[in-house]
């Protein structure tokens, strides 16, 4: 399916903002470098951009700019939203983790002036596996502190969370996706998280863009 | 010939010593001595041609003379007086150069005041830049507010809420953008420059393919495409194809071939 372009020129007609904004937005990294597309036209070289993404993105803009401040928005734009630092209350407004998740966590880490996007999704990933293994949320919290602690991982290859069950233990590691695990005939992978589709999933659903 | 290190954290190499990286307080260099790896320190003083073979993350950059520092740097206040070869990236609040600066890579500033000539084979972004002389950037320059006075080379795109340019010799911008953008010349008093101009029958303009804005105000400029809200074309330009939204005002004298209502 081809993707629909629009000049420069429509695009300042059609969504009313000037080029003062529009360059501002380019230089704040608002609006991606790499929507900007040259083209030759009859009047020389023109740019253009990818309409629906564009006009989304200005459209969203526009909105938020008198709430946020532009370097915030370019944290909250960025491909990287890893950058994103929330407050208590804003994090509880997005309604993405559980009242009890955030306050567990709160009582484990005090002196908490605002929630990264690492400690965000540590959490939503604790509520995940909680969720679905049956395990409380303060042994998750407690048990997967070395996925936040090696955070930095995820930014180098992707990693899945894989619990490995062998008769009453359950033993969880953090690997990189695809790695194939060969167990010993007593033990079985019981469980195992894309990390990296979860953690795509809250940025999305804290920036409400599409990646 | 001699290194001294006088405590744990000062460095001084007089003459052609060399020292190697680590954290301290100070690091100077009088003559051609070199530092051999990364520093990180409150101050870095070159007097002389010394070098620092490596990255410099410190509080106070100063350079007398030719001195050069071939990794990153990360400074809160750099002073280049004479000239200098910056091989890494920069970040940099307030940089000063007094003579001339060759930046190999990208550069972010919060203030960058050139009295001299720099070069920025990168990009420059940022807050302020003023220009009092010649600037080269091979990148694009997107900055809040950007002034100058000389000559001007930018190879990318020129964009700032305010471009400020007086033009005194030949410039060449590929592409403008921004809030408010003008143009004016610098009118030499200098004696020889003016006997020059007119034997030679020299205009120094701007040349630019594409100049966009809401408020802007040409003059000595010539330009393939002026696009913009308010447009006010003055005396000594030269423009293929103006097109407006609001305003616009060409003066009797100026070359415009065609303009557009949009």
């Amino acid at each position: 399916m081809e993707e629909k372009f629009i000049s420069k020129k429509e695009l300042l007609e059609l969504t009313g903002i000037s080029y003062g904004q529009l360059y501002r937005w380019k230089r704040m990294d608002i609006i991606p470098e790499s929507w900007f597309i040259k083209r030759s036209s009859f009047t020389g070289q023109e740019t253009f951009f990818p309409k629906e993404k564009i006009v989304e993105r200005i459209d969203k803009i526009v909105k938020l700019k008198d709430e946020y401040s532009l370097e915030e928005l370019a944290k909250l734009f960025s491909p990287n939203p890893a950058e994103i630092e929330l407050t208590e209350e804003a994090l509880r407004s997005k309604h993405l983790l559980t009242e009890e998740t955030i306050n567990k966590y709160k009582s484990m880490y005090t002196k908490l002036h605002s929630y990264s996007f690492g400690a965000i999704y540590f959490m939503y990933v604790c509520e995940m596996v909680s969720k679905s293994t049956g395990l409380s949320i303060d042994e998750c919290l407690v048990t997967f502190t070395f996925i936040h602690e090696h955070y930095k991982e995820h930014g180098k290859i992707s990693q899945e969370l894989v619990g490995i069950e062998k008769g009453n233990q359950l033993i969880w590691f953090m690997v990189p996706i695809q790695v194939p695990i060969f167990l010993e005939q007593q033990a079985r992978v019981l469980k195992r998280y894309n990390l990296l589709e979860i953690m795509n999933q809250v940025k999305m659903k804290l920036t409400g863009l599409q990646p | 010939m001699s290194t001294e290190v006088t405590s744990n954290k000062h460095i001084k190499i007089n003459g052609s010593g060399t020292a190697s990286g680590g954290i301290f307080d100070e690091v100077k260099i009088n003559g051609s001595g070199k530092v051999v790896g990364d520093i990180e320190c409150k101050l870095v003083k070159i007097d002389g041609s010394g070098n620092v073979e490596g990255a410099v993350k410190a509080h106070k950059i100063r350079i007398n003379g030719s001195g050069t520092i071939n990794g990153d740097i990360t400074a809160t206040d750099m002073k280049v007086n004479g000239s200098s070869s910056l091989l890494g990236c920069a970040i940099i609040d307030e940089l000063t150069i007094n003579g001339s600066t060759n930046f190999a890579k990208d550069i972010k500033v919060k203030e960058f005041n050139i009295n001299g000539a720099s070069k920025v084979s990168g990009r420059i972004t940022g807050g302020k830049v003023k220009v009092n002389g010649m600037l080269t950037v091979k990148g694009s320059c997107e900055v809040e507010v950007f002034e100058s006075n000389g000559t001007l080379e930018v190879d990318g795109l020129l964009s700032a809420d305010m471009i400020h340019l007086k033009i005194g010799h030949q410039s060449v911008v590929k592409e403008m953008g921004g809030e408010h953008i003008s143009v004016i010349e610098h009118i030499s008093t200098k004696m020889l420059k003016k006997i020059l101009n007119f034997l030679f029958q020299r205009n120094d303009v701007l040349n630019a393919e594409v100049i966009e804005g809401d408020e802007i105000n040409l003059d000595v400029t010539s330009a393939k495409l002026v696009r913009g809200k308010r447009v006010f074309i003055g005396e000594k330009c030269h423009i293929d194809r103006v097109e407006y939204s609001e305003h616009l005002d060409i003066h009797e004298n100026a070359k415009v071939r065609e303009t557009v209502k949009i």
